[in-house]
């Protein structure tokens, strides 16, 4: 069995249950942040790009986030995703002052604490740490020709199921 | 002094102290340690000094479970499977002689701790250079070679050394020839293990040629050193008196059997730190007559907490991954050059560079928990000699295949957590795993070694529970199989029982 040639029998089964659960979580919570969490437009475009920024090719890692959104069929939002990791790094000490070292140097911890608590996903084979997948998907999304991505289609409102 | 059984007169019968069936890794240790000793040693070798495809045709037989090359993964000839094997050694770790509550069946009855002076004499045996098998420091080369440390423990930097690999049948077949106690007849099969009217002590072997003699051999003692699969037949095929065969009262010969499953190209590896790619992880290192390579396992730690068995991962470069270099045919971004941007946006600590980072390749071997439905039987199929081939029935559970799975996420979390480096994971999980990728041509469990006659076929000495004198010797009695090649605990087994036989012969004289 010439197992690590055939990438798309890997890509159909190299998806575990609970990873497309994870996988499932990023994206439907997305939507389930309740508008008053969402601050104004203006707002929200700053924190996206300086949440991308952090990302030294987005153009790079948004290949990952676009492959996560064809695999998922998901459509976040953008706003709602970058509220969603801002809300997350504000757990570990980001504040609208923290400077872009600071950032990067929250960023870089609390990485590394998704990996320790086992919080990945699953990105065509490749292991991403939580936060790293939604940056990835937060660059597709921003990358995105205009009118796609930056509004949320209509989803269910779920609860999030997923320690964040 | 050689002696060629098909020379031998029909009807011949030889008196000797010490019967040793099969010249392979343990049947030629043991009999180089009783050179001298004034105990009187038979070796017997079903083939001569070179490969023959008649007497290779003796091992063709059966396999009906997970497909297994039972034929080609051994040889028939003086020096056994040394003759192909590869040389990679290294001692089993302390935790795989420990009977652990999360795999059944585990727990031999020795230590690593009482194996650990044979393990040095076996590492001379196998001309490995050094017995200090983690020694980071030495193979440092003034510090150039740093072991990868990742946080937490959970995966960890181990080494192997090489044997040349040493070929027993030509390393030390003038020992052999030359020992005045030793007397070898090759192309001599045995036959049969045939003990008195008790069952209970071997009286005789009876012997046959392809061309058709047939003699006996009378040994005071005996120790059957036929390889893995060999071992569980011969006692099997062993039933004039006992019906089940030699030391199967309670059905556990052939049981057990375990290979160490290999895979190519589980997964495959970025790192942004080439510097930290030490040269003895991707390929051999050679320090004099010591041979490195270093490879990646499993803390115990990690092994008890998680539950787990282990694995061992070697690692293969492929290539240097660079920000210049072009986009796939589609247009898009090859995923590792994404993958290594990303890394180095968040858990990186390098500063820019063309060069992004290296992908590398692994292959790995992992251990298979022993299985009582994993077995070698009798085939109704007759060899050359008339008698029963072997009927091969692996089976691998979907446990084994998601242990070696979670193992592999467990990589992903250390990179992960060291920061330099992400795993993408291309073994998929499934629930059956009714194919092996590959296989170590290592035949374990199926005289597996216990103190408990009613779960096992071998005591502590490597004596068959409930026979007076009759051993075994090979692989055949690991109780677990660890992730090691197993031909080093093979050698160190063999030397153990080797002081034992000379021990007996002291007392009793």
């Amino acid at each position: 069995m010439e197992h690590h040639d055939s990438e798309k029998d890997h890509h159909a089964d190299g998806i575990s249950r609970r990873q497309i659960l994870i996988l499932g979580a990023i994206g439907l919570t997305a939507a389930a942040i309740p508008a008053s969490l969402l601050t104004l437009n203006r707002d929200s475009d700053a924190l996206t790009q300086k949440l991308v920024g952090l990302l030294n090719n987005p153009e790079s890692a948004a290949a990952l986030g676009n492959r996560w959104l064809e695999e998922t069929k998901a459509h976040p939002s953008l706003a709602g995703m970058s509220q969603k990791i801002a809300k997350r790094l504000r757990a570990s000490g980001l504040t609208p002052e923290s400077s872009l070292a600071q950032m990067h140097e929250i960023l870089a911890a609390h990485v590394r604490k998704d990996f320790v608590k086992n919080d990945m996903v699953e990105i065509e084979n490749w292991q991403l740490s939580r936060t790293e997948a939604e940056l990835c998907i937060l660059a597709a999304l921003s990358l995105a020709p205009h009118g796609e991505g930056h509004e949320a289609p209509a989803e269910p409102e779920v609860t999030e199921s997923h320690p964040a | 002094m050689f002696i060629d059984g098909r020379n031998v007169p029909d009807g011949t019968f030889i008196e000797t102290d010490l019967a040793i069936i099969g010249a392979g890794a343990a049947g030629i240790t043991i009999a180089r340690e009783l050179s001298g000793s004034g105990i009187s040693v038979t070796l017997i070798e079903s083939g001569g000094f070179d490969f023959d495809a008649e007497v290779q045709n003796l091992y063709d037989g059966e396999s009906v479970g997970v497909p297994y090359p039972i034929d080609t993964s051994r040889l028939r000839y003086f020096g056994g499977s040394t003759n192909h094997w590869g040389g990679w050694c290294r001692p089993l770790d302390e935790i795989d002689f420990e009977a652990r509550d999360w795999v059944p069946h585990s727990g031999w009855p020795i230590t690593r701790k009482q194996l650990d002076p044979f393990y040095a004499r076996a590492t001379e045996v196998c001309q490995l250079g050094s017995n200090d098998f983690d020694n980071a420091e030495a193979w440092s080369n003034d510090g150039k070679n740093r072991v990868m440390a990742f946080p937490g423990g959970d995966v960890v930097t181990r080494f192997f050394l090489y044997s040349p690999p040493t070929r027993f049948g030509q390393k030390y077949r003038n020992d052999i020839g030359t020992a005045p106690n030793i007397t070898t007849y090759l192309n001599s099969n045995v036959t049969e293990i045939v003990p008195d009217e008790t069952g209970r002590t071997v009286e005789r072997l009876t012997l046959a040629t392809l061309t058709g003699h047939k003699f006996e051999i009378r040994p005071k003692t005996c120790i059957l050193a036929t390889g893995g699969i060999e071992n569980a037949r011969m006692l099997l095929l062993s039933n004039t008196v006992a019906k089940a065969g030699l030391g199967n009262g309670h059905d556990n010969v052939g049981r057990f059997f375990m290979e160490h499953p290999h895979v190519d190209g589980p997964a495959q590896m970025v790192f942004t730190d080439t510097s930290s790619m030490a040269a003895w992880y991707p390929a051999r290192v050679d320090y004099g007559n010591i041979h490195v390579r270093g490879v990646f396992m499993y803390g115990p730690d990690y092994m008890r907490r998680e539950k787990r068995v282990g694995t061992i991962m070697t690692i293969h470069r492929k290539r240097v991954i660079a920000a210049g270099d072009p986009m796939l045919d589609d247009g898009t971004e090859p995923l590792e050059r994404a993958m290594l941007n990303v890394t180095r946006s968040t858990t990186s600590t390098r500063g820019a560079d063309e060069n992004l980072g290296l992908l590398f390749g692994t292959g790995c071997a992992t251990e298979q928990a022993p299985n009582p439905l994993s077995r070698v039987t009798l085939s109704d199929e007759k060899d050359a000699l008339g008698l029963p081939r072997s009927r091969m029935d692996w089976r691998l559970t979907f446990e084994d295949r998601e242990n070696l799975r979670l193992n592999f996420e467990t990589l992903a979390r250390a990179f992960g957590r060291w920061g330099e480096g992400r795993v993408k994971i291309l073994f998929a999980s499934k629930p059956v795993w009714e194919e092996a990728e590959g296989w170590g041509n290592h035949h374990m469990g199926t005289t597996r070694m216990t103190s408990d006659p009613r779960t096992g076929v071998v005591d502590a000495d490597c004596k068959v529970h409930g026979m007076s004198n009759l051993y075994v010797a090979g692989s055949s009695v690991f109780t677990t199989s660890g992730t090691i090649n197993p031909t080093l605990t093979v050698v160190a087994l063999a030397l153990r029982l080797a002081d034992h036989i000379k021990t007996i012969y002291e007392e009793g004289a």
